[in-house]
Protein backbone atom coordinates (compact mmCIF):
# COMPACT_ATOMS: atom_id res chain seq x y z
CA UNK A 1 0.00 0.00 0.00
CA UNK A 2 1.17 3.30 -0.94
CA UNK A 3 1.05 5.90 1.82
CA UNK A 4 0.92 9.62 1.39
CA UNK A 5 0.09 12.84 2.30
CA UNK A 6 -1.75 15.29 0.48
CA UNK A 7 -3.06 19.41 1.52
CA UNK A 8 -6.05 20.57 1.14
CA UNK A 9 -6.35 21.59 -2.82
CA UNK A 10 -3.67 19.42 -3.22
CA UNK A 11 -3.95 16.01 -5.89
CA UNK A 12 -2.99 12.38 -7.00
CA UNK A 13 -3.12 11.06 -10.44
CA UNK A 14 -4.04 7.41 -10.67
CA UNK A 15 -3.37 5.88 -14.04
CA UNK A 16 -3.07 8.44 -16.50
CA UNK A 17 -6.78 9.75 -16.39
CA UNK A 18 -7.78 9.58 -12.97
CA UNK A 19 -7.69 12.71 -10.76
CA UNK A 20 -8.21 12.33 -6.40
CA UNK A 21 -8.21 15.80 -5.12
CA UNK A 22 -8.35 16.49 -1.78
CA UNK A 23 -11.11 19.62 -1.58
CA UNK A 24 -11.91 19.92 2.68
CA UNK A 25 -10.86 18.03 5.60
CA UNK A 26 -12.98 18.35 8.39
CA UNK A 27 -13.40 16.30 11.97
CA UNK A 28 -12.35 13.29 10.40
CA UNK A 29 -14.62 13.56 7.51
CA UNK A 30 -12.33 14.30 4.33
CA UNK A 31 -14.00 15.23 1.10
CA UNK A 32 -12.75 13.95 -2.10
CA UNK A 33 -13.26 15.12 -5.82
CA UNK A 34 -12.55 12.82 -8.22
CA UNK A 35 -11.83 13.75 -12.07
CA UNK A 36 -12.17 10.50 -14.20
CA UNK A 37 -13.85 9.29 -17.87
CA UNK A 38 -17.01 7.88 -17.73
CA UNK A 39 -16.47 4.66 -18.52
CA UNK A 40 -14.55 4.27 -15.03
CA UNK A 41 -16.93 3.38 -12.34
CA UNK A 42 -16.36 4.61 -8.75
CA UNK A 43 -18.26 3.04 -5.73
CA UNK A 44 -17.72 3.69 -2.31
CA UNK A 45 -16.51 0.31 -1.28
CA UNK A 46 -19.14 -0.05 1.21
CA UNK A 47 -21.48 0.28 -1.68
CA UNK A 48 -19.96 -3.03 -3.48
CA UNK A 49 -20.19 -4.80 -0.58
CA UNK A 50 -23.02 -4.15 -0.02
CA UNK A 51 -24.49 -5.08 -3.35
CA UNK A 52 -22.07 -8.49 -2.68
CA UNK A 53 -23.45 -9.35 -0.05
CA UNK A 54 -26.58 -8.63 -1.09
CA UNK A 55 -26.33 -11.26 -4.04
CA UNK A 56 -25.07 -13.66 -1.60
CA UNK A 57 -28.11 -14.12 0.32
CA UNK A 58 -30.47 -13.70 -2.58
CA UNK A 59 -29.25 -17.28 -3.64
CA UNK A 60 -31.66 -19.62 -3.31
CA UNK A 61 -31.11 -22.67 -0.38
CA UNK A 62 -33.29 -24.85 -1.41
CA UNK A 63 -36.41 -26.11 -3.41
CA UNK A 64 -38.74 -25.21 -0.55
CA UNK A 65 -37.93 -21.85 -1.07
CA UNK A 66 -39.22 -22.12 -4.34
CA UNK A 67 -42.49 -22.67 -3.34
CA UNK A 68 -42.53 -20.04 -0.94
CA UNK A 69 -42.00 -17.63 -3.64
CA UNK A 70 -46.01 -18.47 -5.33
CA UNK A 71 -47.03 -16.73 -1.39
CA UNK A 72 -44.89 -13.94 -2.35
CA UNK A 73 -46.67 -13.15 -5.01
CA UNK A 74 -50.04 -13.44 -3.21
CA UNK A 75 -48.96 -10.65 -1.19
CA UNK A 76 -48.02 -8.19 -4.05
CA UNK A 77 -51.49 -9.01 -5.94
CA UNK A 78 -52.81 -7.89 -2.79
CA UNK A 79 -51.36 -4.95 -2.24
CA UNK A 80 -51.12 -3.25 -5.90
CA UNK B 1 -25.09 -28.64 -23.99
CA UNK B 2 -26.13 -30.11 -21.38
CA UNK B 3 -25.74 -28.13 -17.84
CA UNK B 4 -26.47 -29.02 -14.49
CA UNK B 5 -27.72 -26.38 -12.72
CA UNK B 6 -29.11 -25.67 -9.02
CA UNK B 7 -32.67 -26.05 -10.78
CA UNK B 8 -31.92 -29.31 -12.52
CA UNK B 9 -30.53 -30.09 -15.91
CA UNK B 10 -31.11 -27.97 -18.74
CA UNK B 11 -30.33 -28.19 -22.35
CA UNK B 12 -28.88 -25.02 -24.00
CA UNK B 13 -27.81 -23.53 -27.06
CA UNK B 14 -25.25 -20.89 -27.17
CA UNK B 15 -27.21 -18.62 -27.45
CA UNK B 16 -28.77 -18.93 -24.27
CA UNK B 17 -25.81 -18.78 -22.23
CA UNK B 18 -25.40 -15.05 -21.37
CA UNK B 19 -21.60 -14.65 -20.14
CA UNK B 20 -20.84 -12.28 -17.37
CA UNK B 21 -17.42 -10.78 -18.48
CA UNK B 22 -16.88 -9.60 -14.91
CA UNK B 23 -19.25 -11.83 -12.83
CA UNK B 24 -21.49 -10.10 -10.73
CA UNK B 25 -20.32 -8.94 -6.83
CA UNK B 26 -20.22 -11.72 -4.31
CA UNK B 27 -19.63 -13.98 -7.44
CA UNK B 28 -17.09 -12.74 -9.49
CA UNK B 29 -15.34 -15.77 -10.55
CA UNK B 30 -18.82 -17.18 -12.05
CA UNK B 31 -19.09 -15.72 -15.96
CA UNK B 32 -22.08 -18.05 -17.32
CA UNK B 33 -25.46 -17.71 -16.74
CA UNK B 34 -28.87 -18.60 -18.46
CA UNK B 35 -32.46 -16.96 -17.27
CA UNK B 36 -35.02 -19.91 -16.56
CA UNK B 37 -38.52 -19.46 -16.68
CA UNK B 38 -40.61 -21.76 -14.92
CA UNK B 39 -43.94 -21.88 -15.04
CA UNK B 40 -44.85 -22.87 -10.87
CA UNK B 41 -42.58 -19.83 -9.84
CA UNK B 42 -43.84 -17.11 -12.43
CA UNK B 43 -43.73 -13.88 -12.75
CA UNK B 44 -40.54 -14.67 -10.92
CA UNK B 45 -37.46 -16.41 -13.51
CA UNK B 46 -34.37 -17.21 -12.44
CA UNK B 47 -30.36 -16.27 -13.39
CA UNK B 48 -28.92 -19.49 -12.68
CA UNK B 49 -25.22 -19.99 -12.84
CA UNK B 50 -23.93 -22.68 -15.61
CA UNK B 51 -20.33 -22.52 -13.68
CA UNK B 52 -21.74 -23.42 -9.80
CA UNK B 53 -24.60 -25.55 -9.64
CA UNK B 54 -25.28 -24.02 -6.02
CA UNK B 55 -26.57 -20.72 -7.62
CA UNK B 56 -29.69 -19.89 -8.89
CA UNK B 57 -31.25 -16.17 -8.14
CA UNK B 58 -34.68 -15.16 -8.48
CA UNK B 59 -35.26 -12.10 -10.56
CA UNK B 60 -38.14 -9.93 -11.59
CA UNK B 61 -39.01 -7.26 -13.90
CA UNK B 62 -38.39 -4.29 -11.66
CA UNK B 63 -41.02 -2.45 -13.80
CA UNK B 64 -43.62 -4.90 -12.08
CA UNK B 65 -42.20 -3.47 -8.79
CA UNK B 66 -42.00 0.02 -9.43
CA UNK B 67 -43.94 1.61 -12.34
CA UNK B 68 -41.80 4.98 -12.83
CA UNK B 69 -38.66 2.82 -12.61
CA UNK B 70 -35.23 3.83 -14.24
CA UNK B 71 -31.88 2.54 -15.25
CA UNK B 72 -29.26 4.56 -16.33
CA UNK B 73 -26.33 3.16 -17.96
CA UNK B 74 -22.92 3.70 -17.61
CA UNK B 75 -20.33 4.39 -19.71
CA UNK B 76 -18.96 1.52 -18.89
CA UNK B 77 -21.83 -0.92 -18.72
CA UNK B 78 -22.21 -0.06 -22.19
CA UNK B 79 -18.99 -0.94 -23.16
CA UNK B 80 -19.28 -4.30 -20.98
CA UNK B 81 -22.71 -5.08 -22.96
CA UNK B 82 -21.39 -3.82 -26.66
CA UNK B 83 -24.70 -1.82 -27.09
CA UNK B 84 -25.56 -0.72 -30.03
CA UNK B 85 -29.24 -0.53 -29.71
CA UNK B 86 -30.91 -0.33 -26.39
CA UNK B 87 -33.87 -2.37 -26.99
CA UNK B 88 -31.64 -4.96 -26.93
CA UNK B 89 -30.80 -4.61 -23.46
CA UNK B 90 -33.49 -6.41 -21.05
CA UNK B 91 -33.19 -5.76 -17.44
CA UNK B 92 -34.05 -7.94 -14.15
CA UNK B 93 -33.75 -6.90 -10.39
CA UNK B 94 -33.14 -9.66 -7.86
CA UNK B 95 -35.01 -10.46 -5.35
CA UNK B 96 -33.77 -11.63 -2.05
CA UNK B 97 -36.97 -14.55 0.23
CA UNK B 98 -35.66 -14.85 3.78
CA UNK B 99 -36.27 -18.71 4.56
CA UNK B 100 -39.81 -19.21 5.51
CA UNK B 101 -40.99 -15.22 5.46
CA UNK B 102 -41.94 -14.53 1.81
CA UNK B 103 -43.26 -11.58 3.12
CA UNK B 104 -40.40 -10.16 3.74
CA UNK B 105 -39.08 -10.51 0.10
CA UNK B 106 -36.82 -7.74 -0.88
CA UNK B 107 -35.98 -5.82 -4.31
CA UNK B 108 -32.75 -4.98 -5.45
CA UNK B 109 -33.60 -1.37 -7.22
CA UNK B 110 -30.40 -0.38 -7.07
CA UNK B 111 -28.05 -2.98 -8.63
CA UNK B 112 -30.23 -4.47 -11.52
CA UNK B 113 -28.55 -7.16 -13.85
CA UNK B 114 -28.41 -5.70 -17.48
CA UNK B 115 -28.24 -8.45 -20.06
CA UNK B 116 -27.61 -7.85 -24.12
CA UNK B 117 -30.10 -10.05 -25.96
CA UNK B 118 -27.90 -9.90 -29.06
CA UNK B 119 -24.13 -10.06 -27.86
CA UNK B 120 -25.62 -12.29 -24.72
CA UNK B 121 -23.24 -10.22 -22.73
CA UNK B 122 -24.46 -9.12 -19.14
CA UNK B 123 -23.30 -7.22 -16.24
CA UNK B 124 -25.01 -6.06 -12.72
CA UNK B 125 -24.69 -2.22 -12.80
CA UNK B 126 -25.05 -0.21 -9.72
CA UNK B 127 -27.25 3.10 -9.70
CA UNK B 128 -27.04 6.09 -8.14
CA UNK B 129 -30.66 6.31 -7.19
CA UNK B 130 -33.03 2.81 -5.25
CA UNK B 131 -32.95 0.91 -2.68
CA UNK B 132 -30.84 -2.39 -2.29
CA UNK B 133 -33.77 -3.55 -0.33
CA UNK B 134 -36.89 -2.40 -1.63
CA UNK B 135 -39.64 -4.22 0.13
CA UNK B 136 -41.97 -6.12 -2.24
CA UNK B 137 -45.33 -5.55 0.15
CA UNK B 138 -46.71 -3.30 2.50
CA UNK B 139 -44.29 -0.61 0.77
CA UNK B 140 -46.03 2.91 1.66
CA UNK B 141 -45.27 6.48 0.44
CA UNK B 142 -43.48 7.52 3.99
CA UNK B 143 -40.54 5.68 2.74
CA UNK B 144 -40.07 6.38 -0.64
CA UNK B 145 -39.44 10.34 0.92
CA UNK B 146 -36.34 8.71 2.49
CA UNK B 147 -35.67 7.26 -0.69
CA UNK B 148 -35.18 9.83 -2.72
CA UNK B 149 -33.20 11.45 0.26
CA UNK B 150 -30.64 8.28 0.57
CA UNK B 151 -30.47 8.71 -3.46
CA UNK B 152 -29.01 13.00 -3.02
CA UNK B 153 -26.88 11.71 -0.33
CA UNK B 154 -24.95 9.39 -2.68
CA UNK B 155 -25.00 11.95 -5.31
CA UNK B 156 -23.26 14.67 -3.16
CA UNK B 157 -20.35 12.03 -2.20
CA UNK B 158 -20.30 9.33 -4.16
CA UNK B 159 -18.40 11.43 -7.46
CA UNK B 160 -16.08 14.60 -7.36
CA UNK B 161 -18.31 17.64 -9.06
CA UNK B 162 -17.63 16.88 -12.89
CA UNK B 163 -19.41 13.30 -13.14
Amino acid sequence: MLVLSRRIGESIIIGDDVEVKILKVDNGVVKLGIIAPAAVKIYRNEVYRTVAQQNISAVVKDAKDVENLKEVFRHVDKDR
Amino acid sequence: MQYKTKLGEFDLSDKEVVVFPNGIPGFEDLRRFTVISLEETAPILWLVSLDDDNVALPIIDPWMILEDYEVQMSQEDIEILKVEDPSEIVVWSILTIPMGKPQEATVNLKAPILINLKTGLGCQTILEKYEIKYPLSGHTSGSEGSDSKESMKENESNYGGDQ
